[in-house]
């Protein structure tokens, strides 16, 4: 795989958890959410988020349960485990300075 | 776009169950089916929203098997993580276990310590000694040629210089072949004078071997022509020590009795020579004297590859019947051996090693059964614990595996102390082994340690398997409601009184090896030396030739007897040309007696020479059978006198009176008159025959290297000191060497006997030992369940003295099976370990007999403690428990 995958998997985890930050959902929801959070700028793919997910449950950052949907279908649950919660936060202050340092160079002087 | 609303969960499903792909497909289907619902309700037509969905989504088929790889590789994680964690738990559970009753792991640990102990260091003296091969490039082709009668079984010995250069240039099997001899000489000029060993070599030894000397050159034919002069190669060990490890040594000069020899090469670092040609300095060979006859010479030859031990030995039996067609005086009667040079150095430990390997590995066994014993009781003791666990929803397997971890454990700990046992074994082991565990020390490497560990994780879970099974109830109710058999029922008793069965007859099988092979020692201590070998100091004082004539080295010889003679605390004092017992012979043939038609090859009668002063008699303690001792007028212009002892008159004459007849002695061309009979000499060992002696006076036949014998009234050892000070009181560069006392001699040369003894009894005694405490352990268990039996017996009226014969009677029975199960190993190993015995019947009946009964016996005392405590049972209190 190219490494701008790799960059895009690493940003698409910390959209994901940062999704689940407030309660459980399952993967449609958050589509959903990141698109129009987004306002369609990432996820080109929908299907790319689920190994993300899968990856993510592997690592016990969120863990997944079935239920049923309100529509009435069975659905997949996730929702973000203690270690998954000290995740995002290390993630996004890593993220913050990332930003802001790439922000503080392209500012103009 | 709508938000899509909270979900609630209504209800949870278990859905785990499902295939991992088909639940994969299920989530990804319901994400399509969410998209096609919300563009259908704003309005698209369904197969339009279909297509949509798709192409958002991406590739279903290959998300699906991107999820699906992902989950597997996470349920490998998880399955190892759980195993991991459910082992440590396990191993957890297990050492709290263990430290919490100190008491079983004590005796579970050294009961597995003793047969780890033991099995470890034998299996690391059969390794080091008998496995590790020696360290000869080619060691399969390297053989020793040497003679031997054609009658007699054995391995070949010597040979002479002409038979050797006939076989060599005979036979076609052979792509090198060196002989040497041995002597000492008197090395001075590097400090105090001393004795050296020497090694007198042929061109081609070190062909033999793959050997280059590391400086100089090899010995060439050049080197073994009569009249070349003497040169030297010496070891790494004497370049580096004596010569200061100096490269410029070649050319330079060794002072051998007071002769300068040449230093020619060195050879290298590690190279060990076998046995007696491992000697600090070689000289050539060359100027032999001996003649055909002089049969005082090794060999060892190289095969031509692909060339076998069989067609060489074939090869060289049909030169030996040339030789003793064309040679028949010196050669007839004679063939020659060729023995691999491994099974010349390691052959005579073979056996008695493996019989001891046998042994230690029965040890072990016992006491794995003794573990397993342990271990089932235990199992009965924790029924309630298990009973509760089980109740509580664990599962059988569980708790069995949770049994054999702690198995496992006393294992890992019980090995770890074995091989610590073990390793101080080694060392005592290495002390008073045979000869060869010296040039071949055992030691514990890797390859003894991994068979260690392997072995005893192996028994132990294979021992402790069975408790486990039996442990665990099949009905935890029924334990738990107190309605279970206690003492776990029939069939656990069963078990316990057959491993208890089981060690009895291995104790058994053992303890009448080792009874066997004590009596035999028995046997060969009782064997009349024919001397009296207390208070006997030896020590070698040789004239080298340079100083000393036939006449000055008599007249020295004389004046230290008288000197050491006339010392407080010396009993008696006598030289000899040869030392009892010291492992040297010099035996010479008979070809000529007085009135009978000569005698050729292996008609001659052959006997040890023995060239004396006269006080060798009385002070080694010979005695006179007939006829007279040799004495002082014995003189050199007097008639030359000898002395024959009884096995040589009796070979030579039977019945008839040997006192009066003369015989010729080799180097002579007169005939010594026998002028008496003398007791017997087992001069190679007690247990081996000898061919008898020959007696002569060193004032008729001088010689130059005599050993001395000093009787002394106290401790021998301690009279060193003063001898060499009177020795060096007469000639201040006259080395001693080889000072040694006759009972060290003697024990010497029994040393494989005691060893083989030591080992043996020891295994013997660690089995009864292991074994009674298993049987005791059995009893004092059997009793200590049936309580309530015995008390109610008792409130009915029987006697405690019934009481006991019935607990007796168990020990009995289990005692009893073990004694014949024991019989019919004993009547194996006694076939096995025939050949280390001493007049001594493999199935000797009352030895069998009295082991036996011996065993029976100490059983039933064992079970005495257990049987009072039967009889001592209260009925009162039994009753009232229940």
């Amino acid at each position: 795989m190219p490494n701008s995958l790799d960059l895009l998997q690493g940003t698409l985890d910390l959209l994901v958890l940062r999704t689940l930050a407030r309660e459980a959902m399952h993967g449609y929801t958050i589509a959903r959410l990141i698109k129009e959070r987004s306002s369609g700028v990432f996820l080109v793919e929908e299907g790319a988020l689920y190994p993300a997910l899968h990856r993510l449950e592997r690592k016990g950052w969120v863990e997944s349960e079935w239920g049923i949907s309100e529509n009435n279908r069975k659905a997949r649950y996730y929702q973000l485990t203690a270690a998954g919660r000290a995740a995002l936060r290390a993630q996004m202050t890593e993220w913050n300075r990332y930003t802001r340092a790439v922000a503080g160079v392209l500012q103009p002087a | 776009m709508p938000r899509i609303p909270g979900i609630r969960r209504v209800f949870r499903i278990a859905l785990r169950s499902g295939q991992p792909s088909a639940e994969i497909e299920d989530e990804l289907r319901f994400h399509l089916a969410c998209r096609v619902d919300e563009l259908v309700a704003s309005g698209t037509g369904e197969t339009e929203a279909r297509r949509i969905a798709q192409r958002e989504f991406g590739d279903f088929h290959r998300y699906r098997e991107h999820v699906l790889a992902i989950d597997r590789q996470s349920a490998r994680e998880r399955e190892m993580r759980l195993t991991f964690e459910s082992v440590r738990d396990d191993l957890r559970h297990a050492a709290r276990v263990m430290i919490a009753r100190p008491g079983f792991t004590l005796v579970a640990v050294s009961t597995l310590a003793l047969g780890i102990g033991a099995t470890t260091a034998m299996f690391s003296a059969v390794s080091g000694v008998l496995l590790r091969p020696l360290p000869y490039a080619d060691v399969d082709r390297i053989v020793h040629l040497g003679e031997r009668e054609l009658q007699q079984p054995g391995r070949g010995g010597t040979t002479s210089w002409d038979n050797f250069r006939d076989w060599r240039q005979m036979s076609r099997s052979f792509a090198a072949m060196g002989l040497y001899n041995t002597w000492a000489s008197t090395l001075t000029g590097h400090g105090e004078p001393q004795r050296v060993q020497i090694a007198g070599v042929t061109a081609g030894m070190l062909d033999v071997f793959h050997v280059r000397p590391m400086l100089g050159r090899a010995f060439t034919d050049a080197d073994n022509v009569d009249g070349a002069p003497a040169v030297a190669v010496v070891s790494w060990a004497f370049w580096k020590s004596k010569l200061g490890g100096d490269s410029g040594v070649i050319g330079r000069t060794l002072m051998l009795n007071f002769t300068p020899i040449e230093i020619v090469g060195v050879l290298p670092e590690r190279f060990t020579p076998p046995a007696s040609l491992d000697r600090p300095i070689w000289v050539n060979f060359s100027d032999d004297t001996d003649g055909r006859g002089g049969r005082s010479k090794n060999v060892y030859a190289l095969l031509r590859p692909g060339v076998t031990v069989e067609q060489a030995q074939a090869e060289m039996a049909a030169i030996a019947e040339r030789l003793a067609v064309q040679y028949p005086r010196e050669n007839a009667g004679s063939t020659v051996v060729v023995d691999l040079l491994a099974d010349r150095i390691v052959g005579d430990v073979r056996r008695p090693l493996y019989l001891l390997l046998g042994a230690s590995a029965l040890v072990l066994l016992i006491a794995c059964a003794n573990l397993s014993n342990i271990l089932l009781a235990r199992g009965v003791v924790r029924r309630q614990e298990l009973a509760v666990r089980t109740a509580l929803g664990a599962a059988r397997r569980r708790i069995v595996r949770q049994l054999l971890t702690e198995s496992f454990l006393l294992a890992l700990v019980g090995s770890a102390c074995g091989v610590l046992l073990a390793r101080l074994a080694v060392t005592a082991l290495a002390a008073m082994g045979p000869d060869v565990f010296r040039a071949r020390p055992p030691s514990i490497d890797p390859a003894v340690l991994g068979v260690a560990l392997g072995t005893s994780v192996a028994t132990t879970l294979l021992f402790g398997l069975l408790p486990a099974l039996r442990s665990v109830p099949r009905d935890p109710h029924a334990v738990l409601r107190g309605t279970s058999v206690r003492g776990g029922g029939g069939r656990t008793s069963w078990t316990r009184a057959s491993l208890a069965v089981l060690q009895l007859s291995l104790a058994a099988t053992l303890l009448f090896a080792s009874t066997l092979v004590i009596a035999s020692f028995a046997r060969v201590l009782r064997v009349d030396p024919g001397i009296r070998g207390d208070h006997l100091l030896t020590m070698t004082v040789s004239l080298p030739r340079a100083r000393y004539d036939s006449t000055r080295s008599t007249a020295f010889y004389q004046e230290l007897e008288e000197r050491i003679d006339a010392t407080p605390g010396v009993r008696g004092v006598a030289f000899a040309s040869l030392v009892p017992f010291g492992g040297d012979f010099d035996r010479i043939g008979i070809s000529r007696i007085a009135g009978e038609p000569e005698r050729q090859g292996s008609d001659m009668p052959e006997a040890d020479r023995y060239i004396v002063t006269p006080s060798w008699f009385a002070t080694m303690g010979v005695r006179l059978l007939r006829g007279r001792l040799l004495s002082s007028s014995d003189r050199i212009d007097s008639t030359p006198a000898c002395l024959v002892d009884e096995v040589f008159a009796r070979r030579v004459w039977g019945d008839r009176d040997p006192i009066g007849q003369a015989m010729k002695l080799p180097g002579r061309d007169d005939y010594a008159t026998i002028v008496g009979v003398v007791s017997h000499v087992k001069t190679y060992g007690l247990d081996i025959d000898s061919p008898g002696q020959i007696y002569m006076s060193n004032a008729q036949y001088p010689w130059r290297w005599m050993s001395m014998v000093i009787r002394t009234a106290g401790d021998p050892a301690s009279f060193t000191s003063t001898a060499t000070r009177i020795v060096h009181s007469l000639d201040a560069d006259e080395p001693v060497s080889d000072v040694r006392t006759m009972d060290e001699l003697m024990a010497n040369l029994l040393r494989a006997r005691r060893f083989t003894l030591t080992l043996l009894g020891a295994f013997a005694g660690v089995a009864i030992a292991l074994a009674i405490i298993g049987l005791y352990g059995v009893i004092a268990y059997g009793v200590a369940q049936r309580d309530r039996e015995f008390g109610i017996r008792l409130a009915l009226g029987a006697r405690p003295r019934q009481i006991a014969r019935l607990v007796l009677g168990e020990g009995a029975r289990i005692a009893v099976a073990g004694a014949v199960l024991g019989t019919l190993g004993a009547l194996a190993m006694g076939r096995v370990e025939s050949s280390l015995l001493f007049e001594v019947s493999p199935h000797a009946p009352s030895a069998l007999a009295g082991v036996m009964a011996g065993l029976v016996g100490v059983a039933l005392v064992a079970c005495l403690v257990p049987a009072r405590k039967a009889m001592a049972a209260d009925p009162s209190d039994v009753l009232r428990r229940d």
